[in-house]
């Protein structure tokens, strides 16, 4: 079993942030540079590393959805910013959360430009996993424009899921952009088809959202439930 | 699993375990159908009146009878069914059909699994319960209902019995037959895929048609279906699409209908051909019970009417299907041989005044050894369309399907002639087009199958 998946069923629970990152890494997936500090003087220390702009997640086991409680700030500029950020974000998980544990802040490097995506993984009870692309971001709901399949897929059937989706034409250079890397989402397709596929422990992940330009296709949340 | 289910689809004798005289009863049905259909063997009805039913001498009791049963066809009452089976078992029958309900999918799931323990200990492969029974028209047999006879390439399995019936129904008067129809009812015992890996191997079996709204198990559904279709086409049917549709599968036959999401991705993986419609399901059996599965993406299209034959490039970019443009060679052959108000582009438009020989003329001015297929578009009465057809086929070499459509009782002559002489053919662009990319998807299957 996964080292990572390992200790966290060990503590029954599922993966915190920076699990899921190292997780989604170790499968071949690409993220922005990326830093976990587990205090609030390591977080100004580790931003050096990932560099300005940047954004900060508050990191821990009780929550569940960030922004719903103001757990993500973005566009931070400068290590006061950060510092105040972070202040701010602990007043207001202490006023509507007291309960929750932090276990420290996720500084991530901003992405600029590309469009959205989704990719995703679950369990049907009687087919095992599959795996799921579609556009992401805010209108993932209104268009419902995703494609399944079960997992594991290769290379070759996740350009087909691409060409399936009705928003995989943004990815050719719709409207005069320059066309994104459609193979970089596709390898991202095929990771977590085998991220799913090789670890039976996990009932569904998310990487929502990732973003897809011409230089690549990079994930920005990563979400690892076990089951 | 693998015990050959041929007993039941070859069976050369057949007794049937609950036989009535009267008309109305199930009993009746049954035995009526199986002597109507020229059942060759010997057809045995067991009836505790003995005596003699629709002209057959009835026995008591299966073991009366002092000769080897192949096939039994149960519609006795439920309860009766545990000692029916072990008496069937006593006389060596080999293969069982359970019309009768009131088993497991109402509940009763202690009472069905005597009667298939007991079956079990004999060796008796078993069909349903709860099912509308089987047809094997190239060995005579029709323990169902209707009355169905006609032979031909197309193993119907079906878990509605009515779904099965209509689509070997209209096979049979589209003069196009079935090698078999399956009910599965509670399929307790032979499910889909024990039938899928008897009708790969049976060699009157050209294409499967499959009606399920669920299966047993999923990897081995997966494992099964690829091999199968690896050699000859699947085209399935599964209901409960929608939340409510789900719910009706559940309460109709106890099926985990499941997200029917997942169901068309396992279509993928598996080679399946999915319809999601009965027309559409048939439609494609049609097409595969003629012609063959298509190499190119690309339609040719040849039409009377126009009108038909914008409808059918809507209905093929919808596909995702291609319609090339004529090259200019063609261009400049076809404005030699045609008159010269025929529309030369494709959709071939050879106008309201053309005759057969006109599009047989057409297609010789076309390029040969295309990939795709052409589809043959007659509107209104064009009497000797399927002589032109025949023609067409030696002039271009290309698989043809084709569209009959506003041409009154002409229409009802050549589509069957076209039939017989193996075009399909339908009634509208939109459904000929269906079928050409049902065509098309399974050549797919096949070609990558051969390359992976």
């Amino acid at each position: 079993m996964n080292r990572i998946i390992q200790k966290a069923k060990s503590e029954n629970r599922s993966l915190v942030e920076p699990e899921a990152w190292q997780l989604a890494a170790s499968y071949g997936l690409t993220l922005p540079p990326y830093a976990f500090a587990e205090s609030d003087r390591e977080a100004v220390k580790a931003a050096a590393k990932v560099g300005y702009p940047l954004a900060v997640k508050v990191v821990s086991k009780d929550i569940v959805h960030k922004s719903n409680i103001g757990g993500v700030r973005i566009g931070i500029q400068n290590d006061a910013a950060l510092a105040h950020a972070i202040a701010e974000m602990r007043g207001g998980i202490a006023r509507l959360t007291p309960d929750a544990e932090i276990a420290g802040w996720m500084l991530t490097a901003m992405v600029k430009n590309g469009y959205e995506f989704i990719v995703g993984a679950s369990r049907d009870q009687q087919f095992g996993p599959v795996v799921v692309c579609g556009m992401g971001g805010i209108f993932v709901e209104l268009f419902c424009d995703t494609v399944l399949r079960l997992a594991p897929v290769e290379t070759e059937e996740a350009l087909e899921m691409l060409a399936e989706l009705r928003s995989g034409r943004l990815l050719k250079g719709y409207r005069g952009q320059a066309p994104c890397d459609a193979r970089a989402l596709a390898r991202s397709i095929v990771c977590a088809s085998q991220l799913i596929a090789e670890n039976p422990d996990i009932a569904e992940l998310d990487f929502n959202p990732v973003n897809v330009s011409p230089e690549g296709a990079v994930v920005l949340d990563a979400r690892i439930l076990l089951g | 699993m693998s015990r050959n289910l041929s007993v039941l689809f070859q069976a050369q004798s057949i007794a049937v375990v609950g036989a009535s005289g009267t008309p109305g009863k199930t009993g009746y049905t049954i035995l009526k159908n199986i002597i109507d259909a020229g059942f060759p063997g010997p057809v045995y009805p067991i009836n505790p009146k003995a005596g003699e039913l629709l002209g057959r001498k009835a026995y008591h009791s299966l073991e009366e009878i002092g000769a080897p049963v192949d096939l039994a066809i149960f519609t006795i009452p439920a309860p009766a069914l545990p000692g029916a089976m072990e008496e069937a078992g006593a006389a060596g029958v080999k293969g069982a059909v359970v019309i009768t309900g009131g088993l497991s999918e109402v509940g009763n799931t202690e009472l069905e699994r005597r009667v298939l323990d007991t079956a079990a200990v004999h060796g008796i492969r078993v069909i349903g319960p709860n099912c509308q029974g089987i047809t094997s028209p190239h060995y005579g047999i029709c323990a169902s209902w209707p009355l169905a006879v006609g032979r031909g390439p197309i193993a119907v399995i079906s878990q509605s019995g009515t779904i099965g019936a209509a689509v070997a129904g209209w096979l049979i008067r589209e003069g196009i037959g079935v090698s078999a129809t399956v009910s599965l009812g509670n399929k307790s015992d032979v499910d889909e895929c024990d039938l899928l890996e008897y009708f790969a191997q049976d060699a009157a079996t050209k294409a499967i048609a499959l009606n399920i709204e669920g299966v047993r198990s999923g990897q081995r559904f997966i494992d099964t279906c690829r091999r199968v279709a690896a050699t000859k086409p699947i085209i399935v049917l599964k209901p409960g699409r929608s939340e409510k549709g789900k719910q009706a599968a559940a309460s109709h036959t106890k099926s985990v209908a499941g997200d029917a999401r997942v169901f068309s991705a396992v279509c993928v993986k598996a080679g399946l051909i999915q319809a999601d419609s009965t027309e559409g399901f048939y439609d494609a059996v049609k097409a595969f019970a003629l012609s063959c599965p298509i190499r190119g993406n690309e339609i040719r299209m040849m039409t009377s009417s126009g009108g038909s034959g914008i409808l059918a490039v809507d209905s093929a970019e919808d596909m995702g299907l291609d319609v090339p443009p004529l090259t200019e060679a063609e261009k400049q052959r076809l404005k030699e041989a045609l008159p010269s108000h025929c529309v030369l582009r494709n959709p071939l438009d050879l106008t309201g005044d053309t005759d057969a020989g006109r599009y047989v003329t057409a297609a010789q001015a076309l390029d040969p050894g295309h990939t795709g297929v052409l589809l043959l578009i007659f509107g209104d009465p064009i009497p000797g369309a399927a002589e032109a057809a025949l023609k067409i086929k030696a002039a271009t070499g290309q698989d043809i399907v084709c569209c009959y459509i506003g041409g009154g009782d002409v229409e009802i002559a050549e589509t069957h002639a076209l039939q017989r002489l193996g075009f399909p053919v339908y009634p509208t662009p939109e459904r000929a087009v269906a079928a050409i990319n049902a065509l098309y998807r399974y050549g797919r299957v096949i070609r990558q199958e051969g390359t992976a």
